[in-house]
């Protein structure tokens, strides 16, 4: 049954000490400062008679429970009435959607117009939320929008590649329903995975940033944000547990740095792990899902190196429309995997000179999130958005172009989508990873095929470029 | 963590087995939650364990290691079970590097 939490307010606001709660026989007071007894004992009592549960704030209010019977009992016949918690859907959240409140203003018994002043039934608090908009800042970046040029995703759009019907599961530190997902109509669901705690709580502001790149390329697919839990095979799991076309990783483990053999040697514990994340990963492909990670920030990551798995490094777009290798992103040749070099191809991410976060992309995070404001010239904060990227950018932007191929294929295998890009993305020929790799003309280890097109990579597809 | 400071660190360990069997995983799980271990996610391949270390470490047959950068399995499993196929190995995640 529903109960109501009626708050009533004594007539004293003489101020009391803790040495006045503890001797206060009433098991059920809980906190550090009591009620005031005199005026609060006879309301307590009415309610102790009743067996109706009561705790006392510190400032000495009385909170109880009420059912739909005992608000009768107590208040008389009172007229319950559906109020929405919210003014408006977008700038601010609450923990309900409604509440319930009285019509009028509730009586106080009798018995107790001695001791309490009034009662009332609280409201639950809106949180005001970030804009959907993203803040002026006096720095050059790039905004999704710029991202989905970049990109050449916005014909692909006008043709109708927009990733409809395609599932993208992104595992990452937490997915916040930010104001510019929900004004914009993007399909979010944040997903828990074993010992996440709730997906929608994103401390660090990465999860909910990152996803905005998957939705520049891919503004009308699903994507399952799937929070990290106490292993990444487990994350792993529940995000094939949603049945996707496309898995994207914005992390990995900065190991690849000796063989297998060496691993299980020097780390037995990290050899099992990455044995069973290979494991999942197979089983991924198994199931014809594109599994994609980012290569790293100057790190030699696992998983990015798997075989079978789309390694995504970065490419910098300078102000002048110029492209270069990021020397904020990795290029390696694998040690766990001899003969895999990383990345396949890349997305775009800024430059290791920007700042130590490389600032180089406006993306949503909640806000006071470790990432709210971050690399902002005015420093200001709380805003729900931050500039920031790195690899970790550049795999969900490549993920949302894979949701437009499946779109339009959805039969289409890993290694096809990998040839796919391989052949259709844009060479780049300037600049030197944070590996030390520099960019060449045709394939090479610093940026693998190039800045991933999406309109080149589609037109491919479709059988017209 | 409580105020007197006696706070039991929960750790996961994770079994796995390289062939996947449904039967032995089942029996598996069910011998775990005899030791009143939180057993939360189990695949035809994998269990995943958490509970005390110490509790861990009697319920798996392992030993865990403090080694700085976390805790890892450096011993077992030994499970004592008749099937062989399960468990091949033990661990104890670690975090990821987020790009």
């Amino acid at each position: 049954m529903t109960k109501t939490t009626v708050r009533l307010v004594p007539r004293s606001s003489q101020r009391v000490t803790f040495s006045d709660y503890v001797s206060m026989p009433q098991e059920r007071l809980s906190g550090s400062v009591a009620p005031e007894r005199r005026s609060m004992n006879k309301a307590i009592k009415a309610f102790d008679d009743r067996a109706i549960p009561q705790e006392a704030s510190p400032l000495k209010r009385l909170d109880v429970q009420l059912d739909e019977q005992e608000m009768a009992d107590v208040f008389g016949d009172v007229a319950m009435e559906q109020h929405p918690t919210r003014a408006s859907d977008d700038r601010s959240v609450s923990l309900n959607e409604t509440f319930n409140r009285p019509a009028a203003a509730l009586s106080v018994p009798e018995a107790l117009q001695d001791s309490i002043a009034f009662a009332y039934v609280p409201r639950p608090v809106e949180f005001f939320a970030p804009l959907p908009f993203p803040p002026i800042e006096n720095i050059y970046h790039l905004r999704l929008a710029d991202v989905r040029l970049a990109l050449n995703a916005a014909r692909c759009h006008m043709n109708g590649w927009t990733g409809k019907g395609v599932r993208v599961a992104m595992a990452d530190t937490g997915f916040m329903l930010h104001p510019y997902y929900v004004r914009s109509g993007l399909k979010l669901i944040p997903t828990a995975s074993p010992g996440s705690g709730p997906a929608d709580l994103d401390n660090s502001g990465h999860g909910t940033g990152e996803a905005g790149n998957i939705f520049a390329v891919a503004p009308d697919c699903t994507v399952f944000g799937v929070k990290h839990g106490s292993s990444a095979a487990g994350t792993l799991e529940t995000c094939i547990d949603q049945n996707p076309d496309v898995m994207t990783n914005s992390w990995g483990y900065n190991i690849d740095r000796m063989t297998k053999d060496e691993l299980r040697l020097n780390d037995p514990n990290m050899f099992f792990e990455v044995m069973d994340v290979e494991a999942v990963i197979n089983d991924a492909i198994q199931r014809n899902i594109a599994v994609l990670f980012s290569a790293g920030n100057g790190h030699r990551a696992f998983p990015a190196s798997h075989p079978d798995v789309i390694s995504v490094g970065g490419v910098t777009l300078n102000e002048d429309g110029s492209i270069e290798a990021s020397n904020y992103a990795s290029s390696f040749r694998s040690l766990l995997y001899p003969g895999q070099n990383i990345p396949d191809f890349c997305g775009l991410v800024g430059r290791s000179e920007m700042s130590p976060q490389s600032a180089h992309i406006m993306l949503p995070v909640p806000p006071d999130s470790e990432l709210d404001g971050e690399n902002f010239p005015s420093g200001r904060s709380q805003s729900g958005w931050g500039i920031f990227s790195g690899t970790s950018a550049a795999c969900p932007q490549t993920a949302g172009l894979v949701a437009l191929l499946k779109q339009i294929s959805k039969g289409l295998s890993p290694a096809q989508i990998r040839q796919v890009l391989n052949a259709r993305s844009v060479d780049v020929t300037d600049g030197t990873t944070a590996t030390g790799d520099t960019a060449a003309p045709g394939h090479d280890l610093a940026t693998g095929a190039g800045l991933v097109d999406a309109l080149r990579a589609c037109g491919f597809a479709v059988g017209t470029s | 963590m409580p105020a007197s400071g006696n706070h039991t660190t929960v750790l996961t360990v994770r079994l796995i087995t390289e062939k996947p069997n449904r039967q032995t995983i089942e029996a598996v799980r069910t011998r775990l939650q005899e030791f009143d271990l939180d057993v939360e996610a189990s695949t035809d391949r994998s269990i995943e364990v958490r509970g005390p270390r110490a509790k861990l470490e009697a319920a798996l047959g392992i030993t865990i290691a403090d080694e700085g950068h976390g805790h890892s399995v450096v011993e077992g499993p030994d499970l004592k079970l008749a099937e062989p196929n399960f468990p091949v190995s033990a661990y104890i995640p670690r975090k990821p590097d987020f790009f």
